[in-house]
Order: structure tokens, then C-alpha cells, then sequence
């Protein structure tokens, strides 16, 4: 789980890498890692 | 000039490669035989897992009026296929609040709890981030006049993958 901090004082939780977010069209300025995410599925070759 | 006769092949007839009929031409060959496969081996692997699923990602904060919250998910092969296409297809949901409650999800349907005029929501694939081997998708939400509220979004991918591997939400 990562926190993102944008300019406003507005903070994210956000759990996947692939997930971004934008308030007002603005990137986060910080952005600290809570805890490691769950996100991958692994298809094993048989 | 007499133009020379030909064999059923329209070669001169009498010339060394019209006697030769041990041996064919590609041309004899395409004439003569239809090449056909017998069998196809597809991957094991591709075919019992054609389609794939993703982890479930979410996230949430608050926002207040007049601010707007831009969610892009993105699925991205892992290094096992990095140079595979991928097509997939995106789940997303949005609530008010910090959970999944369906009174008050505001996106792809509007719950029970949800005012009218509260939200202006925007969805789509966005050409400008195209890319050959990531799939990506946007939600926005704009706060027009709930307030101070929290938002809660999940997003899921369901994929095809061209061979089996790992990717990434």
C-alpha cells in the first residue's frame, strides 16, 4: 500500500503499482510506501 | 523462326532439365502437390489459461467541492512476456465513503444514497497514452457539491495474454 500526498493536502491510499492518480489534473508531490502490495497473479508454465 | 516445343511443363522438349525427371522445379512442385499441416501444437499453458485475472486495486481519500480526482489503472506484462500484446478489459467501481457499499457507489451505476448533481464522472481509453504492451484506463470523478466527502474506487482487469506469464495491476 503506498500514501500519496497531493499539493492541497489531499492523501490517497492506493494498494496495485498500475493505479495512478491525479487530483486536479495534478500529480502527488510524495509519495511513501505503507506497506508492499498484493498485485501480482503468476500463471506457472506446465 | 519455328518457336521450339514444349513439354507439359513449357520446357523445350529434349532440353537436359526436361529430362531430367528425377528432379522437380519449386514451379512442378506447386503444380503437383497442395501442402497441407497435419497438426497444429498449441501451448498447453495458452489455452488452459486464456484468460487470466488480475489482483483487485483500490484506493481512497477524501476531496471536497470543486476538486476533481483522476484514476488511471494500468496492466502491464511482466518481464515473462514483456514484448507480448495483451487485450483486456477493465472493471472499475467508485463509492462515496471508504468501503464498497452499494447505497452509496456512484459509478458505473448511481446508488440509492448518491444526490443527483453531486458528482460529474468521465471513463474511457485515452489514445494519448496508447502503448503497444500496457493497457491503461481512466476514470475521473469531479466533486461538484457533495462536500467534504472520502471516495473509494476499485478497479480489476480480465486479460488475454498471447503466452502465459505474469501481469502486473
Amino acid at each position: 500500500m503506498r500514501e500519496l500526498t497531493f499539493a492541497n493536502g489531499i492523501k490517497f491510499k492506493v494498494n496495485g503499482e498500475g493505479i495512478s492518480l491525479k487530483v486536479d489534473g495534478k500529480d502527488p508531490i510524495k509519495e511513501e510506501v505503507l506497506t508492499k502490495d498484493k498485485k501480482n497473479i503468476t500463471i506457472k508454465k506446465k | 523462326m519455328t518457336p521450339p516445343k514444349l513439354d507439359k511443363f513449357l520446357r523445350p522438349e529434349g532440353s537436359p532439365i526436361s529430362r531430367n525427371k528425377g528432379r522437380m522445379t519449386g514451379i512442378e512442385f506447386d503444380r503437383t502437390f497442395e501442402v497441407q499441416a497435419t497438426r497444429i501444437k498449441a501451448s498447453q499453458a495458452s489455452t488452459r489459461n486464456l484468460v487470466q485475472i488480475s489482483e483487485l486495486g483500490d484506493a481512497t481519500g477524501s476531496f471536497d467541492t470543486g476538486q476533481a480526482v483522476a484514476l488511471t489503472t494500468t496492466l502491464s506484462p511482466a518481464n515473462t512476456f514483456s514484448q507480448a500484446r495483451m487485450l483486456a478489459t477493465p472493471y472499475v467501481d467508485v463509492y462515496e465513503g471508504t468501503a464498497a457499499v452499494g447505497s452509496m457507489q456512484l459509478y458505473p451505476v448511481m446508488g440509492a444514497g448518491i444526490a443527483n448533481g453531486d458528482y460529474e464522472v468521465m471513463s474511457g481509453y485515452d489514445l494519448a497514452d496508447f502503448d503497444e504492451y500496457v493497457e491503461n484506463y481512466k476514470i475521473s470523478v469531479e466533486n461538484v457539491a457533495a462536500g467534504a466527502v472520502s471516495i473509494y474506487f476499485r478497479t480489476r482487469w480480465r486479460y488475454i495474454s498471447e503466452r502465459s506469464g505474469t501481469a502486473t495491476l
